[in-house]
């Protein structure tokens, strides 16, 4: 029976026979396995490059006034103009009184872009009729509504967007007795919006076009004063006051005024308008609103309040397999460097941009999203590495882009466009200046990770 | 012609009892063989790392075997040898080996231990004349683990690659051996082999917020076959010593295989499939073995022996690497002693072994050939009234360099088999 016994003490033996080691972190040299699989990258690719104008933005009920014109060598000269309805919102405490003045006053929301310390005029204007939306409910930054050529006030200012100052634009006295008189007669003219609205259709703060000034923003709402200093008052929406004072005034008051609000219910868009003669994109209406950057000093450009996008095509993408037979494609970036002296700080520049996909007539056709992601849109995320040097680049992940491209029988003749978020573009007029290709260290990166196998 | 009877002996039922115990390991076997038994780079190369299957004795004896004959150890590496046992008897040997290694580079060492069935053979007379044989064992093992930093091919940033290989090839082979004279025996040996080798690479890097990994799975199908021949002369120098003369070549062989590829990539938490199951196929000569040996005999006591075998791997290119494959040269000596050894008394005596190897090594890399060198001992127990025995042994070498980012190692491979001698069939008992 021994013999039986070895058997199966073998068999135990057996079952227990494994493989255990330590060499989990054994790292031997780079070329031990020398074989030609790894991961590429290539950044060789052919970009062309063009600036796209597209023609307006919806602009109605954003959540910024925009007032103020500004200027880049790129784009030109571009000027924002805010319409909007008024209200009477205030009760008639006294009807006895002496009208002092009228002003329409504004708080700055501390946005601005451009030179703060040109002087630049606006001028108040009351509208001949009334505004109407658009049978989609929009207005847009190019809508247009006649106004009284006479202006109700003018004013000429050096913005201070960070002043927490009010801007009060005093306007005409002959306007204003006439609102206090209404007032004295509690006429229905007054007390009902409806009737108010006939009556007062509505006002234009225009800005003087064509001046290298800045563009600053007005605040829609009313707001709880953010500073802590006891100085600054409630920050509001726009309004017209009536100041006026009471005679006799035995309870000695003062600062007494009536009050017109901006109707925040009502009707009110930013008017962005641009003038691009002598820019560089000077007649780019007549070439399908596109401009190769070769054309323009090869910058590539982003702006909004008019919503000018950089386009960038890959147009030998396909090549890109071809050459590297039994290649696997990765991964793929997108960098944009700003031109170092197109601005000031990098403060300045956007935190983020949209990228979209557009089709070869450049309509947009959306985001895309990150690799893996049905929910995490692509952006370009500005980058500042400090090195020796400050390094500012935009970067985006456009693997997802390329990925559909490449799975695609067909040429599809898409591009990536790379702008400003529809938010940005109705409330903002800024733009960035890039490199665009063959403009040496400001040039954009494409690098395309893929594995050779 | 062999009739068993109704009414069997007890020896005969114990026969039966064993084969069917035996049969039942080389069941198990069988899917043990695809086991690792290796964690050895080298295993990256060629189809891994050869295992030695030869014998218990011959594992002891510096995986001599060629001009060794005996008629109580089964050895493999010549067929011949098996015209030695005795008729009627019937020999099983069934070894399993449990290795430590010590991988070393330039910079850091590591320790990895494995395990697995060396062997499972038998061998049984046929006829006077007529000897046959089986062996079922691993012909080679892959198992490894490289960890290498990459440079993305166009910028400096690096990346982890890690290289994972498991699997091998098993081998089941039937033997023939046939006495001519005395003193003069032939044999062949036909193998079949098989296997699947798996090599994964991963590599892994991050693009923009997002890491990739790249994972391309190769797997090898293998199959083949070879057919071997060997011869032994006894050469009687006096009553008390003598000369055996052995030789073995390869006569052919053949290895098919069929890679199946797969490329995934994975990012976050999403995985594709780039390509898939691209099938490859190849076929390769496998390199054909020749080998002398000389055994001197003396005096029932002594047994010394030496081999050479000779082993061109330089057509042989299936392969991962593109490194280059030559010739291995073996040199490899024994010595066995039985101190006790009297052939006038039924009685089986202890046996002492050593011997040592030198491989000149089949792989080169970076103009580095990775030389193997051992020594072993090893003990040869009876462990019954007859005539079976548990040999065990140790071999200590080492393989490869340091040098040029290469891998040395130092291995102990602790041997043990049993040798297990039985009658193979009774004959019929009077009632």
């Amino acid at each position: 029976m021994k013999t039986y016994q070895i058997l199966i003490f073998l068999l135990a033996i057996l079952f227990v026979s494994c493989t255990e080691s330590s060499i989990e972190d054994f790292v031997v040299g780079e070329n031990f396995i020398k074989n030609k699989t790894g991961i590429v990258m290539v950044d060789t690719l052919t970009i062309s490059s063009s600036l796209v104008k597209y023609d307006s933005i919806a602009s109605n009920s954003s959540d910024r006034f925009l007032l103020g014109s500004n200027y880049n060598s790129v784009s030109g000269y571009k000027n924002s103009n805010m319409f909007l309805e008024m209200t009477f919102d205030d009760d008639i405490s006294y009807t006895e009184f002496v009208f002092d003045s009228l002003c329409l006053v504004m708080d700055y929301d501390t946005y601005s872009f451009g030179d703060t310390t040109v002087t630049q005029t606006f001028s108040v204007h009351q509208l001949k009729k009334e505004m109407e939306l658009d049978d989609d409910n929009y207005l847009y930054t190019t809508s247009q509504f006649a106004y009284e050529e006479t202006p109700l006030g003018t004013i000429s200012l050096k913005p201070k967007p960070n002043s927490h100052k009010k801007v009060s634009i005093r306007l005409s006295d002959k306007f204003g007795n006439r609102l206090s008189e209404m007032i004295r007669l509690k006429r229905d003219t007054i007390t009902s919006s409806v009737l108010f609205n006939t009556f007062f259709k509505g006002l234009v703060v225009k800005s003087q076009s064509d001046i290298k000034g800045a563009a600053v923003g007005f605040y829609t709402t009313d707001t709880e004063s953010t500073t802590s200093t006891t100085s600054s008052s409630d920050i509001t929406k726009p309004e017209i006051r009536l100041y006026y004072h009471l005679k006799p005034n035995p309870e000695n008051l003062s600062d007494l005024y009536y009050k017109f609000s901006f109707n925040s219910d009502g009707i009110y868009f930013n008017q962005i308008s641009s003038d691009e003669s002598n820019s560089l994109i000077d007649g780019i209406s007549d070439t399908d609103n596109e401009r190769s950057s070769k054309l323009t000093n090869n910058y590539l450009f982003v702006q909004s309040g008019i919503q000018i996008f950089s386009k960038i095509k890959i147009p030998y993408l396909e090549n890109l397999l071809l050459t590297a037979e039994n290649s696997a494609f990765i991964a793929a970036t997108l960098r944009l460097y700003p031109v170092k002296g197109t601005y000031t700080n990098t403060d300045d520049l956007p935190t983020s941009l949209y990228v979209y996909s557009a089709d070869r007539k450049n309509v947009i056709s959306g985001q895309f999203y990150l690799p893996g992601s049905t929910s995490d849109y692509a952006y370009a995320q500005l980058t500042i590495v400090t090195d020796v040097e400050e390094t500012v680049y935009y970067e985006v992940d456009i693997t997802t882009f390329l990925n559909t491209e490449l799975n695609e029988e067909l040429l599809t003749d898409r591009s990536i466009m790379i702008g400003y978020g529809t938010t940005d573009a109705k409330t903002t007029i800024d733009h960035v200046i890039f490199g665009g290709p063959n403009s040496g260290k400001f040039a954009p990166e494409l690098n395309v990770y893929y594995f050779h196998n | 012609m062999f009739i068993i009877s109704t009414t069997k002996s007890k020896r005969t039922r114990m026969n039966i009892k064993k084969i069917i115990v035996a049969l039942l390991i080389i069941f198990q076997g069988i899917t043990l063989l695809a086991q690792n038994s290796t964690s050895s780079p080298y295993s990256a190369f060629g189809i891994g790392e050869l295992e030695m299957t030869s014998g218990g004795r011959n594992t002891a004896m510096g995986q001599t075997g060629i001009a060794l004959r005996s008629d109580l150890f089964l050895n493999t590496s010549n067929p011949a040898s098996l015209t030695a046992i005795s008729p009627q008897s019937f020999i099983f040997d069934l070894g399993v080996n449990f290795e430590y290694t010590q991988l070393k580079n330039s910079t850091k060492t590591a320790d990895a231990t494995d395990g697995n069935l060396s062997w499972l053979q038998m061998a049984f007379p046929i006829s006077k004349k007529l000897f046959g044989g089986i062996s079922l064992n691993p012909k080679s093992s892959v198992g490894y683990n490289i960890f290498t930093t990459k440079s993305i091919d166009g910028t400096s940033t690096t990346y982890p690659s890690i290289y994972e290989g498991t699997g091998g090839l098993s081998e089941a082979a039937g033997m023939l051996a046939w006495k001519l004279t005395k003193n003069i025996s032939f044999g062949a040996k036909a193998g079949y082999l098989w296997g699947n080798v798996a090599q994964t690479l991963d590599e892994s890097i991050a693009v923009s917020s997002t890491i990739y990994t790249i994972t391309k799975e190769d797997d090898v199908r293998y199959s083949g076959s070879y057919f071997n021949i060997g011869t032994q002369i006894s050469i009687p120098v006096s009553t008390k010593s003598s000369f055996v003369l052995g030789g073995i070549a390869g006569i052919s062989s053949r290895l098919n295989s069929e890679i199946s590829t797969t490329i995934t990539k994975t990012y976050s938490s999403t995985s594709e499939t780039i390509s898939s199951d691209v099938k490859t196929t190849g076929s390769m000569k496998l390199p054909l073995d020749i080998g002398v040996g000389l055994s001197y005999l003396y005096g029932n006591k002594w047994i010394a022996t030496a081999d050479y075998r000779r082993c061109d791997w330089r057509d042989a290119t299936l392969d991962f690497s593109s490194n280059k494959l030559s010739i291995n040269n073996s040199y490899r000596g024994g010595l066995e002693f039985s101190p006790k050894n009297d052939p006038s008394l039924f009685r089986q005596a202890t046996k002492y072994r050593l011997g040592f190897r030198y491989e000149s090594g089949y792989l080169n890399i970076y103009s580095n050939q990775i030389h193997e060198q051992a020594v072993s001992f090893g003990i040869g127990i009876p462990i019954k009234k007859d005539r079976s025995y548990a040999n065990f042994s140790v071999e200590l070498g080492s393989r490869g360099t340091t040098k040029n980012s290469l891998v040395q190692e130092k291995f102990v491979k602790l041997n043990c088999s049993f040798n297990l001698w039985d009658k193979w069939f009774t004959k019929r008992q009077i009632d």
